[in-house]
């Protein structure tokens, strides 16, 4: 049994009725079927070789306006002529046109014909012609021809006899009509068509969308369902996504819970007492220079309420206090140290954490943005973040840290690190740590250290304070494969979209 | 020695290698070793580590017939002073670079450019032995500054000189500037700003004098130490100056005695994580180029060279023992302290929340917390009161901290008007909340936006509506507002008791224009620090 869907069904009925072939057009006509529901009906039917197109070339004529015009009262020489004949078989030109209404290039034109066609004679009196007409005359092919225009808008050409072809070929040249040539497509029921059963033919529900009526009623059982192309490409959806940066930044914050630390934050506008002078930066050191942080222009200076500490501070800074240390020697001046800037550090977080949990174990992380006035470019931002750590307790040592960094690396897919030593004004020894990209070679992005004694003993602290600020931007990028900075905060919506997930 | 080599060494000496041409070596070095600052101080260290030479590097130095006598003068201005000598020295080209470089870097970082502290090197044949430090009034001061061919005033040197235009800040509001000269009135410099012509360096000078002024005598004397050290390290024969403070307190420098430290051994192993006896312990801090001593088994007495000005505790011992030991000799071990993980509730507010944005299809973006004026207010059709605005902004994109998302996320579309709609964004993410006289807070907001043909009201209030009954906040009531940034009466304002906890509306046409949308805008933004207040209490 042939699979037939109900418009293919009706589009081979309808041909049926028309001795299995038809042009489309006309099928169009007999069908129940609207136009292009009936011309895919037949191309399928066609891709099932149940019925055969075919295409051919035809010539159409039509009636153009003038012809039109004469459809009621015959061309203008049969108009002349019965105008003749009924005043007696002499006419002038001149009395023609008060009969006829024709104008006078029309009469100009038609006597030429009544001379050829034979139908009168012309004689030259008084400065005008005399028409003379003895009888009627038959109908000529040219008249037959325009009279079945009355039923149809189109005549095709290629049918009619050669005699009936020049009488046409006539009228065209009167540019009474013309013709056109159209592709006409027909449609032929092939033999396997027309071996189509009663049953084949048979009509059947067909069901398109799975409706809750459909299902309530039981319409299925009847039915068939509409087979879809499950080739054709669907229309493009977008899932919400959450950011990939932040996806990744949650599988370091998840990493550093799984290994005990617990989460801390702090304002992002800090003093530059907490920002620097806690962490042992004298207030002359180059990298608090105006142009290596950003300032507020209102408010400008903050409070820093716990005055003990501050003045341990200072001590610290000007001679070293009890810390052992010999201090920067220098005047503190709170004044500096009271200025509000965003931080630059996220150590910040960590000294005002260990300010409030002195006593040990303590583990803390912080993953959040810093501030350093620079131009954003493809290698730097003037906002980026930092995944901040500090490790305390009794028997915290340097090796400790190493061993931190190492497996924070390898949580991240770098089995390959190596160390340096590097320089923090708030750390000693201070570590540079290193893991190998694939692509990328060494990238320098582990920096840590421990607080150095004149960062925790005014703090009130005695235990190894290990502690690390690590440049998660630059791990992300080589993570996510991305080169340049300003990505990682992309204002490109589809490149987002589009971004896998893993 | 092959340049393979030293790219190998360099680094466990804190120097970066930046670049290998030929056979010259650009470094990078860490700001805490100024004596490391010419390519000698390097060597030394090089040396040392290298066990070719461990230990400090020693000068004889006698004591010579040239003295300075600083006066009173000087006290309010630039009090400190401190001077040596190196005689029968050959100044070759590479010499003369590299003593301007250490000259020129001291300044730059260690002497804080010259503020703190101003080096002047010159030909002591030109100068008699009698030297006098003091300070005058600038109108009296009279010499031919280094590459100038007239004499010059104090005040013209500031002027009219390209050192003088760029230190002049450090004594331009003095009374009287810094002065140094010999008996016979010849210049030497006017410090910080500039050396005479006359004592010039030439490739004729055989001896030199050196002098170090400054705010901090402790400083003074540690750059006059790198400074001699470090020549000397090129030949020649250092000679001790006499100085004589108009106190009566007499000086000769360079100060050549070492400075003494006791670095404790359990202390050191206790921070490394090492257990190391006194004997290799001692071994790798000579190998750092200090000369040090056991004095029992638990102390290590340590003898710190004079240009090693970086030593303030004796945890700086400890690093040059660890640098010695070498950082990946070191074996790297988890961290043993056991404690409970866990996270801000903010944190887990965030994430909850986010996962409901992703619910309702909306994708994440990410914006600065660093904007603009233009963004933040003019766009909006509202004022910056409440804004808080960097002082020395880099460039005027980003001056001013953001106090809401939507500015942020408005901007966000208008450069995707051509990506394929709707477009459903949010982000989640902190701000800066800000009234005048009272203490800036970090507040965590969530924003929301729709763009499309047509957005309507109604469709960020289900969503809003939804997102608080799935977060279980109860209690809370809607309400009409006006805000400059929404159309009259398609905004309102989501309240509880005693806080507004979200704001919602379409935004309005005129700011759709100002940020070139084409299509309607719905915005949302919920207060997340605020709602978590609500569901703490």
């Amino acid at each position: 049994m042939t699979d037939l869907r109900e418009n293919e069904r009706l589009a081979i009925l309808a041909l049926k009725k028309v001795d299995d072939h038809t042009d489309v057009e006309r099928l169009t006509q007999i069908s129940e079927l609207k136009g292009p529901a009936l011309m895919q009906a037949i191309f399928a039917l066609s891709e099932k070789r149940l019925v055969e197109l075919r295409e051919r070339n035809q010539s159409f004529a039509y009636l153009l306006e003038e012809g039109s015009s004469y459809l009621s009262k015959g061309l203008p020489e049969r108009q002349i002529l019965e105008a003749v004949l009924d005043k007696g078989g002499e006419l002038t030109t001149y009395d023609v046109g008060k009969h006829t209404g024709l104008d006078e290039s029309v009469i100009n034109m038609a006597l030429g014909w009544l001379k050829k066609k034979g139908w009168a004679t012309l004689t030259r009196r008084d400065g005008g012609i005399l028409i003379s007409a003895k009888r009627d005359q038959e109908q000529g092919l040219d008249e037959q021809l325009l009279i079945l225009f009355e039923k149809k808008n189109e005549l095709p050409i290629d049918d009619l006899t050669s005699e009936c072809r020049e009488a046409l070929n006539v009228l065209r040249k009167r540019n009474l009509l013309e013709v056109v040539e159209r592709t006409l497509r027909e449609a032929y029921l092939t033999e396997k068509g027309r071996s189509l059963s009663e049953k084949d033919l048979k009509g059947i529900r067909e069901i398109s969308a799975l409706t809750a009526d459909v299902l309530k009623y039981d319409l299925w059982k009847e039915a068939k369902f509409v087979p879809y192309d499950v080739k054709a490409e669907p229309p493009v959806v977008y899932p919400g996504k959450k950011h990939v940066y932040l996806e990744f930044l949650e599988d370091v914050r998840r990493f550093l819970i799984s290994m005990g630390f617990a989460e801390a934050e702090s304002s992002y506008i800090e003093t530059e007492f907490w920002n620097f002078d806690v962490l042992f930066q004298a207030q002359d050191h180059p990298a608090r220079e105006v142009h290596d942080s950003y300032a507020l222009k209102n408010p400008t200076k903050g409070r820093i309420s716990d005055r003990g500490l501050m003045r341990r501070v200072m001590w610290t800074h000007e001679n070293g206090w009890i810390t052992g240390s010999t201090g920067w020697r220098y005047k503190w001046n709170p004044e500096i140290a009271r200025r509000l800037i965003l931080r630059t550090q996220t150590t910040a977080t960590s000294i005002h954490y260990l300010s409030t949990h002195k006593r040990p174990p303590v583990k803390m992380f912080c993953i959040s943005r810093n501030f350093r006035p620079d131009f954003l470019d493809a290698t730097h931002s003037m906002e980026f973040y930092q995944c901040e750590g500090i490790v305390m307790g009794k028997d915290a040592n340097f090796r400790h840290l190493l061993g931190f960094l190492k497996e924070f690396s390898r949580a991240f897919g770098i089995d390959k690190v190596k160390f340096k030593p590097g320089y923090f004004p708030f750390t000693e020894p201070s570590v540079e740590g290193f893991v190998q990209h694939p692509r990328l070679g060494w990238i320098e992005c582990l920096p840590g250290g421990i607080f150095r004694p004149e960062v925790i003993k005014p703090l009130g602290l005695d235990c190894p304070v290990l502690a690390w600020g690590i440049g998660i931007d630059r791990i992300a990028m080589a993570s996510l494969g991305i080169d340049d900075i300003r990505e990682l905060f992309t204002k490109k919506l589809d490149w987002l979209r589009a971004k896998p997930l893993r | 020695m092959t340049l393979g080599e030293l790219e190998v060494y360099l680094p466990s000496i804190k120097c970066e290698v930046k670049a290998t041409i030929g056979d010259e070596i650009t470094l990078e070095l860490n700001s805490d070793r100024p004596d490391m600052l010419s390519v000698e101080g390097v060597v030394r260290a090089l040396r040392s580590f290298m066990e070719m030479k461990t230990g400090p590097q020693k000068i004889m130095a006698k004591k010579g017939p040239v003295n300075v006598k600083v006066l009173a003068s000087t006290e309010k201005v630039r009090p400190f002073i401190a001077c040596s000598i190196l005689r029968g020295i050959k100044l070759s080209d590479e010499i003369v670079r590299q003593m301007m470089q250490l000259q020129e870097k001291l300044h730059e970082t260690y002497c804080r450019n010259r503020r703190k502290a101003s080096i002047g090197i010159y030909d002591l044949d030109r100068v008699s032995p009698n030297i006098i430090y003091e300070a005058v009034s600038p109108g009296k001061i009279s010499f031919v500054p280094l590459d100038a061919n007239e004499k010059m005033s104090g005040t013209e040197i500031l002027e009219r000189t390209d050192k003088g235009i760029r230190y002049a800040p450090i004594i331009k509001q003095l009374r009287v500037y810094p002065l140094l000269r010999d008996e016979n009135g010849i210049v030497l410099s006017m410090p910080p700003i500039l050396n005479s012509e006359d004592t010039r360096v030439t490739s004729l000078t055989e001896d030199l004098f050196i002098d170090v002024t400054g705010l901090d005598e402790r400083l003074v004397n540690s750059v006059n130490n790198i400074l001699i050290y470090n020549l000397a390290l090129r030949g020649g024969n250092p000679e001790i100056v006499s100085i004589k403070y108009s106190t009566g307190r007499k000086i000769a420098t360079p100060l050549l005695k070492p400075t003494e430290m006791t670095m404790n051994i359990d202390y050191a192993n206790q921070t490394l994580g090492l257990s190391m006896g006194a004997g290799s312990m001692t071994r790798l801090l000579r190998r750092a180029g200090h000369s040090a001593k056991p004095i029992d088994g638990r102390k290590i007495r340590v003898l710190i060279p004079p240009y090693r000005c970086d030593i303030l505790h004796q945890i700086d011992l400890v690093e040059d023992v660890v640098m010695s030991y070498g950082f990946n000799n070191l074996t790297p071990e988890l961290p043993s302290t056991a404690t409970v993980g866990k996270e801000l509730a903010i944190s887990t507010l965030t994430r909850t929340a986010r996962e409901i944005m992703v619910g309702f299809a909306f994708q994440e973006v990410l914006n600065y917390i660093l904007s603009n004026k233009n963004i933040l207010c003019t766009k909006m059709k509202r004022e910056a009161d409440n804004l808080i605005e960097i002082s020395n902004p880099m460039s005027m994109e980003y001056h001013m901290l953001r106090d809401s998302l939507i500015p942020g996320l408005l901007n966000y579309l208008s450069f995707n008007r051509h990506v394929q709609y709707p477009q459903k964004i949010f982000e989640c993410g902190d701000v800066i909340g800000y009234a005048p006289k009272s203490s800036p807070r970090t507040l965590r907001k969530l924003a929301a936006v729709i763009c499309n043909y047509k957005a309507s009201f109604e469709e960020v209030q289900s969503i809003a509506y939804t997102t608080f009954k799935t977060l279980n906040l109860k209690h809370w009531s809607i309400e009409g507002s006006h805000h400059p940034s929404f159309i009259d009466g398609r905004s309102a304002q989501i309240r509880t008791e005693d806080a507004e906890i979200a704001i919602l509306g379409e935004i309005h046409p005129e700011v759709l224009k100002n940020f070139e949308l084409e299509n309607p805008v719905v915005a949302l933004e919920i207060n997340m620090t605020e709602l978590l207040t609500q569901s703490e209490e």
